[in-house]
């Protein structure tokens, strides 16, 4: 794509991640290299391009979902953009993948609370609401598959999937919300060998104990200290409404 | 069919069982204190009760121990193993006979299993127990006929009982259910038929009675049942005293009957439901394998089934063609997985489906030997499966081929 990729590991792989709602992911490879080096590229519906110098995935980073002026319609307050931003999330987890959303759906509602219990440390503005840093906040990829290689015809790529996956501009977190069950060979073997060779690349296994099916319980304590102050970086929380989408709609 | 197709699949062992190899719906594994494992197998018919294989070296199986029916005119279809007791379902062949019901056999001596005790659920109207579950060393799930209920209709006999195993030498009665308007004294009216049949043929299709009930430790306020023509049912067995619908969803008819197995999927609000194909030369094709969502379990929703290859191909070629049992996700020695199911299909062989996408389920492997000899029909007929926790699939064919032991390259 002809920028520096991302390190893992010492290594250097291009992180092409492809998530969300897909069927086909060779179909959104297609659009990937279709689209190959535009700028606009980094983050799209369906794919991110992962770069050492990307900045990081936050719920602001525009082009991860569409905020149409009909979404909009009746918006008036940083609860309500929130819940819209949230609900959009939540739509790209597939229907039966319950624990991911359980993940997704505790992990917004513990940032929520951590900026309130934390208010003392977010710098201040008169002109900002606390839950507007809730826009800061790690931006999710459900269902993420990272491009191992693209093979020869592009209908043979070989991806390493993570339940999640968060790029924090530091580090490329992916997140495995566990479901009993016995891994088949080729994908705990493809897991391996990623893991192998990008040992830096650090993967999180959320276990069922720590992410209860009848508890609303958020498993705080496997994420660090720069991952849960996640305004560290941050002068000032941006909405996630700068994107193109909505720009032409307000210009046409 | 004189050369095996397969796909992702090796055979790595096959057994005859001693010349026995009719194979029922009965697979369980056992791992001794001794670290011995032992796979126990009921078989489709006499003269063999049950039977013993050591697949501690799945490569090198050996028959360890056989036994005898107490007569000809029975079969013990079903079987299951939790810690060292062995549950065998006793089905005869004529309404009063005995034994019917079940029996509990100590296996901690597999070579040598003790009996523990029977429980006889024999009646005038009553050919016993087709099919049972015991994966919890507490209660037996039974389908079978009992002493005293009289069916309207002779094929409606085997309802759902549970019994009560925690004092193994003395099994209770804990609870009962049958579908509404299958017995004399009923308030409901009866349900329609769907394929009418002659009613002095006590075996096969027509029949509002249960085949498998599948009751998992996880969630043991709930039973999965499959009623054959009375498609499948949810039932709250909170109070196991008075178990309670709570969905019912079948598709016969239009489709043929028949109802076997439903299975959850519970992390992904799931359920699996077979058909089982009961006629040969696909007279009652399609016989399919349903993937239902149950998100709402009130509710439950078709949303694909799992592609059979074509019938053109598969249903004239001799015997059975169509769904069947499942590896069931049991708890104990064995595969879990709520992505990848695995299931026997007649003389379309052993199957293995890819769910991760339900609405596009994709079959990744599968294995079809040749026709056994001496087998009644000239394919293979795989009646039943068990999938170790290693991936090793066991495999069982109806009429003569015995025990198959795979290796699934996924």
């Amino acid at each position: 794509m002809g920028r520096r990729p991302v390190r893992f590991g010492g290594r250097i792989i291009e992180a092409v991640i492809v998530y969300g709602l897909v069927t086909n992911p060779e179909t959104v490879l297609g659009q990937y290299h279709k689209a190959g080096g535009s700028p606009s590229t980094d983050l799209q519906i369906n794919y991110a391009e992962i770069e050492e110098s990307s900045p990081p995935l936050r719920l602001s980073t525009p082009g991860w979902a569409n905020f149409s002026l009909n979404n909009m319609q009746g918006v008036d307050s940083s609860e309500l953009l929130f819940e819209l931003a949230k609900e959009k999330i939540i739509t790209r987890i597939q229907p039966f993948s319950r624990r991911v959303r359980f993940f997704v759906e505790r992990y917004f509602e513990f940032m929520k609370d951590h900026i309130e219990a934390n208010l003392d440390q977010l710098p201040s503005d008169p002109l900002l609401m606390p839950l507007d840093w809730i826009f800061s906040v790690w931006l999710p990829l459900p269902h993420s598959r990272i491009l191992l290689s693209s093979g020869n015809d592009k209908k043979t790529a070989q991806f390493v999937e993570f339940d999640l996956i968060f790029w924090t501009g530091v580090e490329l977190l992916g997140i495995q919300v566990e479901q009993k069950g016995t891994m088949v060979k080729s994908k705990r073997e493809v897991l391996e060998r990623f893991s192998e060779k990008h040992p830096n690349f650090k993967v999180i296994s959320v276990t069922r104990d720590q992410l209860p099916d009848d508890e609303k319980k958020f498993p705080f304590e496997v994420f660090d200290e720069y991952f849960l102050n996640f305004w560290s970086d941050v002068e000032l929380p941006k909405g996630p409404l700068l994107h193109q989408n909505l720009n032409h709609e307000l210009l046409s | 069919m004189s050369e095996t197709l397969s796909k992702n699949m090796t055979l790595i062992d096959h057994n005859d069982l001693g010349g026995f190899g009719g194979v029922g719906e009965g697979m369980a594994l056992q791992v001794t204190s001794k670290g011995k494992r032992i796979l126990w197998i009921a078989h489709e018919g006499p003269p063999k009760n049950f039977t013993g294989v050591d697949v501690t070296d799945p490569k090198n199986t050996k028959v360890i121990c056989q036994t005898e029916l107490p007569h000809q005119n029975m079969r013990s279809n079903s079987l299951e193993v939790t810690g060292d007791i062995l549950a065998v379902a006793y089905q005869v062949y004529e309404l009063g006979l005995e034994p019917a019901g079940f029996e509990l056999f100590d296996v901690s001596d597999p070579e040598n299993p003790k009996s523990i005790s029977t429980y006889s659920t024999a009646g005038p109207h009553s050919r016993g127990a087709h099919c049972l579950w015991f994966v919890d060393g507490e209660y037996v799930h039974l389908a079978s006929g009992t002493p005293d209920l009289v069916p309207r209709h002779p094929r409606d006999d085997q309802i759902y009982q549970i019994i009560d195993v925690r004092n193994p030498s003395k099994p209770v009665e804990a609870g009962r259910w049958w579908y509404p308007g299958t017995m004399e004294g009923d308030d409901a009216p009866s349900p329609e038929r769907i394929i009418p049949e002659p009613l002095d043929q006590l075996r096969g299709g027509d029949a509002f009675r249960l085949h498998n009930a599948n009751i998992y430790p996880s969630h043991p306020d709930r039973a999965y049942l499959g009623y054959i023509d009375g498609g499948a049912l949810i039932l709250d067995i909170s109070d196991k005293s008075k178990p309670e619908i709570v969905s019912h969803w079948s598709p016969h008819n239009p489709y043929p009957g028949f109802t076997h197995t439903v299975m959850p999927l519970f992390d992904r609000g799931l359920l699996v439901v077979t058909d089982e194909c009961i006629k040969d030369d696909a007279v009652d094709w399609p016989k399919l394998t349903w993937v239902i969502d149950a998100r709402n379990e009130n509710n439950l929703v078709p949303i694909s089934t799992l592609p059979l290859p074509p019938v053109e191909e598969f249903g004239h070629k001799g015997g059975r063609f169509g769904s069947h049992n499942l590896h069931e996700n049991r708890p104990g020695p064995s595969f879990f997985s709520e992505e990848i199911i695995f299931g026997a299909f007649f003389n379309a062989g052993i199957r293995v489906y890819d769910l991760k996408d339900p609405y596009r389920p994709e079959c990744i492997a599968y294995f079809v030997p040749p026709g056994p000899e001496n087998s009644r029909v000239t394919t293979i007929q795989m009646n039943e499966i068990y999938v170790d926790e290693n991936g090793i699939v066991y495999a069982g064919d109806r009429w003569a081929g015995g025990l198959y032991v795979l290796e699934a390259e996924l």
